[in-house]
């Protein structure tokens, strides 16, 4: 039988915008304590550390070496891992298959990012083709926007659809997630009403860039065991990469990777009915529009049906699906710990430990991460060691 | 605690990386390149197993992994799949200045290519661009085959 | 990370690839943002003279010369000559290496490895699947990876304290207990020519302080007792990112008896070690074993 893999702590910081009080390893120290305190271990509980983020964002090289101040690596086994927008989630899924090897009892995730350091945007541009590509792209956004007008194209859907997936997480945020960077509350018509960024997304549809670090502890089920009365089982995780050249993608109006990542994950986990099994998402949706278009690549409806699983409220608090109890990426995107966040509200959820966001009776959960040249990470949480 | 340390004075300074980057464009496209420039000519290259044609071309095909070796044209004209108006500047890394703003940025399938390319496209209004339209490349007068400059931009084709 | 993909059982076949184009950026520039950049990164500081300090801490604790140093250089240029991969393969003397220009007292352009642009790939399996899809797998025994503190002021340059503990998980896991006497070859992360004599220190394979002596006696040459870098190691090629990995590659092809004319005859276990950070501040440490 394969190695049982939980989660029994998370930490994260007080997002925002310029953390000017913080160097970038005192903010992971915070993070790191308050994942420590949440499990009740020590540092000297934790054989490994896994730590990453955007290295080019702080222009940082070897960010494992230079972050032991903060992480509390120090002497201790540490690895760097970082894939553009995918590093929080798979930060966390390197978390996992460090304790899913056998070779360490209690390892600590960690994910972090100073966004207001430098132009992030021309940072992320790096992540395209230089010669034939970067600069027509423009950074993150100009991918979605571009991905949204194919998918209004092909089915129809609107750009209120993408604004009420707006309304829904900032809401979350402000009313639940004392952690979000933004706690604004705002209507369809003021989303609407924004100006637009890079057509058709507005102000108001794109994520923040946000300061802040989260950390995730893992342990071995006899750890799990003993560290968390109710620990968060990973029961599944896929990963998928699939183009090289960003404007494959872009025609395609899906997500390809994000099916075939959820199909993996979902397999090991054995989720067959996603919208039936799961009990609440953290979705990685960087822009309002993305709330829209990658709902059918989870499984969560069918080819084309985002708007109408969005307007039909089943995704909002108190619906049979929540997403984004956090308030999500539309709230908050310190981006190397934003996929990491993901995994830490996904299984506070299952442990029941969500406070304010919990979602009554939460069991079973999926977090997602998104980066780069469009690929996908997906992790299936649970409270349950194996679904039946 | 974090809050206790607001406005302590605390100092932020900057640093201006000077980090420049010498890319080898490579065989593939070299070749790329100096057919834009010497003769106005887009090319593309196949996959001997499956046939797909990559534009710009590469080494390999992605799905069959095998090394591509034939060179073909393709046509300067296309559909365009999806596009955005770009209003918010940022550092253009191939420059090392801000961005030029509004530009359309536009993803476009040339015809007797299988794969996609990103480039501009001269019309900035978003409510006269609609995806399936189809555009037509406007190569530079003066080509020197840096980047992807030889083509100056793709414009609507009128009906 | 593959390691842990094969373990965890949920992969049968992992692809692990390396790429570095050391050529298109600037290295110094690039060296100097692995230090902090509020404190150190001013200073000027960049791989090649932070390790120069590292190198002086070392001759002055342990009583190293340069020429003893240079003695690195001058095999792993020589090794190489029968290695087809290697960038840098050429015949030089010790007397050469210490007349060479000095980049950063007392490091100087001969002890120095190459900038250069490589890729490679290895495939790991399972163990079913490698017997049944290999006729000669290679096994990893034992991986161990640690990490010391970042400031420099932190550390005692001269020991490499966390090379020590990462070889100790290693030599663990593969139930090694005289590595001396078991390791039959090994490939070391030499990206200077002090580098080799203190990393071997580190992996238990002389007794600290002794890089020096263990040189003079030829323990490391190839008809030595322990052969080490028979494939120039770093200083003949320095693809940064790859040069660990390559490490591996070459332990491999020891093990397959697949080295050509760089074979150390009948090696059954070999060692592949890797750096990161300055002055080595991470280390890494694979054993591996030949299948038997």
């Amino acid at each position: 039988m394969r190695n049982r893999v939980g989660i029994v702590g998370f930490g994260q910081t007080h997002h925002r915008s310029k953390n000017t009080d913080c160097k970038g390893q005192e903010l992971i120290s915070i993070a790191v304590k308050r994942a420590l305190e949440s499990a009740g271990l020590t540092i000297s509980d934790i054989d490994a550390v896994v730590i990453g983020n955007m290295d080019h964002f702080e222009s940082i090289n070897y960010v494992d070496m230079w972050s032991i101040d903060g992480s509390g690596g120090f002497m201790k086994p540490i690895m760097k891992v970082t894939t553009g927008g995918t590093t929080g989630s798979a930060i966390g899924h390197a978390g996992f298959y460090h304790i899913a090897s056998g070779l360490f009892d209690t390892v600590l995730a960690i994910g972090w990012e100073q966004n207001s350091e430098s132009d992030t945007t021309a940072a992320i541009s790096t992540c395209f083709d230089p010669i034939t590509e970067r600069e027509f792209c423009g950074g993150a956004i100009g991918p979605l926007a571009a991905q949204y007008t194919a998918y209004m194209s092909k089915y129809g859907a609107t750009e209120e659809d993408a604004a009420i997936v707006s309304v829904r997480d900032h809401k979350n945020a402000a009313m639940y997630n004392p952690y979000a960077h933004l706690r604004q509350t705002m209507t369809v018509d003021q989303v609407m009403k924004s100006q637009y960024i890079s057509y058709p997304i507005k102000l108001l549809d794109i994520c923040p860039r946000t300061d802040g670090a989260a950390a995730v502890i893992f342990a071995t089920e006899e750890r799990a065991r003993k560290i968390a009365e109710r620990p968060a089982w990973v029961l599944g995780v896929g990963d998928c990469h699939i183009l090289v050249h960003v404007a494959d993608g872009i025609g395609l109006a899906n997500l390809p990777s994000l099916e075939r990542a959820a199909h993996e994950a979902y397999e090991m986990a054995g989720v067959t009915d996603p919208f039936e099994q799961l009990d609440v998402a953290e979705l990685y949706i960087p822009a309002s529009t993305a709330g829209v278009t990658w709902m059918e690549a989870l499984g969560l409806c069918e080819e084309g049906g985002g708007p109408r699983l969005i307007r039909s409220g089943v995704t909002e608090m108190g619906g049979e699906l929540p997403i984004n109890p956090s308030g999500g990426v539309l709230a908050t995107n310190p981006i190397g710990a934003t996929g990491l966040l993901r995994i830490g509200e996904a299984a506070l959820q299952v442990m029941g430990r969500a406070e304010d966001k919990q979602v009554e009776g939460a069991e079973v959960a999926v977090a997602t991460g998104f980066g780069g040249c469009f690929w996908s990470d997906v992790t299936v949480i649970s409270s349950r060691p194996q679904l039946d | 605690m974090e809050k206790d340390r607001k406005d302590a004075g605390a100092i932020s300074i900057t640093a201006m990386a000077d980090m420049p980057y010498y890319y080898h464009v490579g065989f593939y496209y070299s070749r790329f390149l100096r057919e834009l420039r010497d003769s106005k000519r887009i090319v593309g290259v196949k996959c001997p197993e499956c046939e797909k044609v990559y534009v710009p071309p590469r080494i390999v095909c992605r799905d069959c992994f095998v090394t591509m070796e034939e060179f073909l044209p393709v046509s300067s004209e296309g559909t365009l799949l999806a596009y955005t108006v770009t209003n918010f500047s940022y550092t253009d890394t191939t420059k090392g200045e801000p961005k030029k703003i509004p530009y359309t940025a536009a993803y476009i399938k040339l015809d007797g290519s299988d794969s996609n390319i990103v480039h501009c496209l001269d019309e900035t209004d978003e409510t006269r661009i609609k995806a399936g339209m189809r555009v037509r490349a406007v190569f530079s007068g003066d080509r020197t085959g840096d980047y992807f400059h030889d083509i100056d931009h793709f414009e609507i084709i009128e009906h | 990370m593959g390691v842990m993909r094969i373990l965890s059982g949920l992969h049968r076949i992992t692809l692990v690839v390396a790429q570095s184009k050391v050529s298109e950026g600037v290295p110094a520039v690039i060296t100097n943002a692995m230090f902090d950049p509020v404190y150190e990164r001013v200073l000027g500081l960049d791989a090649i003279n932070s390790s120069a300090l590292q190198m002086r801490s070392y001759m002055v604790k342990y009583g190293i010369t340069e020429e003893q140093c240079a003695k690195v250089s001058v095999k792993n240029h020589r090794n190489p000559k029968s290695n087809p991969y290697a960038h840098m393969p050429m015949d030089i003397t010790v007397d050469e290496v210490l007349r060479s220009r000095v980049l950063a007292d007392p490091i100087k352009l001969l002890d120095t490895s190459p900038v250069s642009d490589g890729a490679c790939a290895i495939v790991l399996a399972e163990e079913r699947t490698a017997r049944e899809r290999c006729s000669r797998p290679v096994w990893i025994t034992g991986v161990g990876h640690c990490a010391d503190a970042y400031h420099l002021g932190d550390r005692d340059l001269a020991d490499a304290d966390a090379l020590a503990s990462a070889a100790k998980r290693a030599y663990k896991m593969a139930g090694i207990q005289d590595p001396v006497k078991e390791i039959d070859v090994a490939e070391v992360y030499d990206a200077f020519s002090y580098m080799e004599l203190m990393w071997m220190e580190g992996l238990g394979l002389c007794a600290w302080g002794k890089g020096g002596s263990m040189i003079d006696s030829g323990m490391t040459e190839m008809d030595g007792p322990l052969p080490v870098n028979p494939s120039g190691g770093v200083l003949s090629a320095h693809a940064v990112q790859v040069a660990g990995m390559a490490r591996i590659i070459e332990s491999v092809l020891q093990l397959r008896g697949e080295a050509g004319m760089r074979q150390v005859e009948g090696a059954r276990v070999a060692l592949a070690h890797g750096i990161e950070g300055a002055c080595g501040q991470g280390h890494c440490v694979f054993v591996l074993g030949r299948q038997d």
